[in-house]
């Protein structure tokens, strides 16, 4: 009865990386893509402060990739830079870019190395005449997981394989005693 | 000797605990393992992201299940062996059947969340805050099953069968989400203790949460009183 019962449960474990390939091939479509938009003004000129235009921190996973828009309109722009951060929380790894900021700026595309928290940031510092009108959109999207699938695939079956090894020990065992 | 005995009596209870077991599997199932999330850098918030929404209508089945294994089958499951045992009351049974049903529900749950918060983030092990998240998980978790609790006790002391109460529980869980939510609303707490993101389209549910823990209090007295009691004269 013990051993039955030690062999259900380690059999019934299988069904966490089954459960999780689950989740890759059936993903829920409201979990693959996450959009966040702001907008705003910018205070009047001159300012060569950073200015923060978008600061947050999402939970994403290896491969996931982040899409940062920036449009600015309504104002004369001369010069603008933007500084863009991302921060993976519980390894302390940075990534970081910088560039000119123009009337349409596609921020490089960040995509994760590590699953976890990612706190992300972005600022600017602009020079020139008008109020600036700023629209700010990050998508985060969900990367290829066929990583994943293969880790959870081995998983179970390195699983299923210790499993019935225990089992048939179990029965060649019992078997001689009989 | 006598502690040992009460042990294995326990342990004893091999179907709920399985069904327990099958609970947690089934939690891990309706969370998603690859969700992007909005979430603020701290334990708290990677432990009550992983929820979904049927998670307090899977809970509230599951404390209806333990429920009436625990009321509806009192002498079969042996809770007069304990007595005979310990030589305490009805009311110490009482209090011990109370016990062992939030170990048989706020266990799976929270077991699951912890199982996705560390999946997603095993590294934030190494920083603070995971036992404290934990024990936050816990007692809302068994906050929220004591609040279920004194409803399914009641319900199952008083009506005549098991399957009686099993089907009554299923059928308001059934009407939960429509004009006839019955007694027991669980989105609200839930919600509350558990981190639950709040849908506007259950606005309506989270109405007068104060009568529905008196409620709750009312049920708790009269399932002690009938528990007290013994033998239920209708049944």
């Amino acid at each position: 009865m013990r051993v039955e019962l030690a062999l259900a449960v380690s059999l019934a474990l299988l069904l966490i990386p089954l459960s999780f390939i689950d989740d890759i091939v059936n993903p829920s479509p409201h979990a693959l893509v996450y959009t966040s938009e702001a907008s705003g003004q910018f205070p009047s000129w001159p300012h060569r402060e950073w200015y923060e235009l978008y600061s947050g921190s999402l939970l994403l996973h290896v491969n996931d990739t982040v899409t940062v828009e920036l449009r600015v309109s309504g104002c004369e722009l001369r010069r603008g830079v933007y500084e863009y951060h991302v921060v993976h929380y519980s390894s302390g790894k940075v990534y970081a870019a910088r560039g000119e900021v123009s009337a349409l700026t596609l921020l490089p595309i960040f995509t994760a190395e590590l699953g976890g928290v990612h706190a992300l940031q972005v600022r600017v510092k602009l020079e020139g005449e008008g109020v600036c009108e700023y629209q700010l959109r990050v998508t985060a999207v969900r990367g290829d997981k066929s990583g994943y699938a293969r880790v959870y695939s081995l998983e179970a079956a390195v699983g299923l394989i210790s499993v019935s090894a225990v089992a048939a020990y179990v029965a060649v065992r019992r078997r001689e005693a009989a | 000797m006598k502690l040992l005995k009460l042990v294995k009596w326990y342990l004893g209870f091999f179907h709920v605990w399985a069904f327990s077991l099958a609970l947690f599997f089934a939690y891990v199932f309706t969370y998603d393992r690859f969700a992007i999330l909005e979430v603020s850098p701290s334990w708290d918030s990677l432990v009550s992201g992983a929820e979904s929404l049927q998670e307090p209508v899977l809970m509230a089945a599951h404390a209806a299940l333990v429920a009436a294994v625990l009321f509806s089958f009192e002498e079969g499951e042996g809770y007069s062996y304990l007595r005979h045992l310990t030589g305490v009351g009805r009311l110490q049974v009482f209090a011990a059947k109370w016990l062992a049903y939030l170990l048989l529900t706020a266990l799976p749950l929270a077991a699951a969340r912890s199982l996705l918060a560390v999946s997603w983030d095993y590294r934030m092990l190494a920083r603070l805050g995971f036992a404290q998240a934990l024990a936050k998980l816990l007692a809302g978790a068994a906050l929220q099953a004591s609040y279920l609790f004194p409803f399914y006790a009641f319900w199952a002391l008083a009506s005549k069968r098991a399957t009686y109460f099993v089907m009554g529980a299923f059928l308001e869980l059934y009407l939960l989400e429509s004009l006839w939510g019955g007694p027991l609303l669980v989105y609200r707490s839930h919600l509350m203790l558990l981190g639950l993101p709040f849908n506007p389209a259950l606005g309506w549910l989270a109405r007068d949460l104060g009568a529905r823990i008196a409620a709750s209090l009312a049920h708790l007295v009269a399932a002690a009183y009938l528990e007290a009691r013994g033998e239920v004269k209708w049944r």
